[in-house]
């Protein structure tokens, strides 16, 4: 019996861990070594608001676009931030040179950070972090809010960003809060944090794709504080994408 | 005359190119709105004007101006959910009034003669009560004012 209960409790606490994981879409191919990441862009996207049930979905994202503003504030202020977390995260297990904007220096505020608009009614425009190119267009509304962020990354782009620096490698991170799915009359739904990274070669190949994303929570909605808990979960994600692409290097 | 139209031409241009610079609302004043600072201070306000390169709202301050480089974004009401209400409405109308011709119809019932009005009721009903919810839910749109073209 007790072993029993015992395997049991294992089984949940091995189920609510595997929440939390980075997950490599693409792998660096073999032989191919990298001793420097060039960091091109560092954005944060719209939130990914839950489609299904439609109706208890259509309830719960109401409350979210509420305070839309608020959330994207939120983000925007911690923009640098989690930007110089996740960078001297990764800088422990490889050197990363993060590029002076072409883009930006032809504006007022040079290597500032500054927002594109997107074709999103609530959250309206995408942040970049200082020192990043505008390198992804998203042409499309469902091109926001799925999952095949390379497509709107294109391979020309890649290659005239890394021709323009000199630079063999270009990598791009993308990160976002996501909701998964809404309860019964979108009274609460389970929330996440997103990061998707990816390593291009000088020609705009993509080397590596890692997709991680914690562990998600179940919210109200109503609540900014909610949101923010979740938010400050980056530091447990950038752990995770170290030692994650740590793995990826050690192999090659 | 001539030269006072050219130079009205060119006011209205320059006016027009200086205003365009900005990711601005598309009206000029909002009764209510909330405003974003650079410092990420957030202000709601009340009687909100935007003018070339500051605007101005009623309160306690004097004058109550900030100029529009040192704002990050503007939030105003746009409009409320009244036709999402009536589309909501009568779609949930729809299927009640389906689901209770087909419940009729599998118990081996005929349809009562009033069946049109019945339904007539319903739609009408459920389109009444969706357009009062949607109406009584504002619709919001945030403006970054210096966000780039995608």
């Amino acid at each position: 019996m007790v072993k029993y209960l015992l395997s049991f409790l294992c089984l949940i606490y091995l189920t609510s861990c595997a929440t939390s994981k980075v997950k490599v879409v693409k792998q660096l191919p073999i032989g191919v070594g990298l001793d420097t990441l060039y960091q091109s862009a560092f954005i944060i996207g719209p939130l990914k608001q839950a489609v299904f049930p439609l109706l208890d979905a259509a309830i719960f994202n109401q409350k979210l676009q509420m305070r839309s503003d608020e959330i994207m504030n939120l983000q925007q202020e911690d923009l640098a931030y989690i930007e110089n977390l996740l960078r001297t995260k990764l800088q422990e297990i490889v050197p990363i040179v993060r590029l002076r904007s072409q883009f930006n220096s032809k504006n007022t505020h040079p290597s500032a950070s500054f927002q594109v608009k997107v074709d999103n009614q609530h959250f309206p425009v995408i942040f970049y972090a200082k020192d990043s190119d505008h390198l992804i267009n998203f042409s499309t509304r469902n091109e926001i809010s799925s999952m095949s962020l390379p497509d709107s990354i294109s391979q020309s782009n890649i290659q005239n960003h890394t021709l323009d620096h000199d630079i063999p490698t270009s990598m791009i991170i993308y990160n976002r809060l996501a909701v998964l799915n809404s309860s019964v009359l979108g009274i609460s739904g389970n929330m996440r944090l997103e990061t998707y990274i990816f390593i291009y070669d000088r020609n705009g190949r993509l080397l590596i794709e890692l997709h991680g994303f914690t562990k998600p929570e179940l919210i109200k909605g109503n609540r900014l504080k909610e949101i923010e808990n979740i938010w400050h979960q980056y530091d447990l994600l950038a752990e995770m994408i170290k030692e994650k692409l740590q793995e990826i290097l050690i192999k090659n | 005359m001539k030269r006072t139209s050219i130079l009205c031409a060119s006011m209205v241009l320059l006016f027009k190119i200086s205003y365009s610079q900005y990711n601005l609302p598309p009206d000029r004043f909002y009764e209510s709105a909330t405003i974003g600072l650079k410092t990420f201070e957030v202000l709601k306000v009340d009687s909100l004007r935007i003018q070339d390169e500051y605007v101005s709202y009623s309160g306690l301050c004097d004058p109550c101006e900030i100029p529009i480089d040192d704002i990050n974004y503007i939030r105003i009401q746009n409009g409320r959910k009244t036709k999402n209400g009536i589309i909501t409405g009568l779609v949930s109308a729809g299927i009640i009034v389906v689901t209770g011709i087909i419940n009729v119809r599998r118990m081996g019932d005929s349809l009562n003669d009033d069946i049109v009005g019945i339904v007539m009721l319903y739609m009408v009903g459920g389109t009444l009560i969706g357009a009062f919810t949607g109406h009584k839910f504002r619709k919001f749109a945030t403006f970054y004012l210096h966000a780039l073209d995608g």
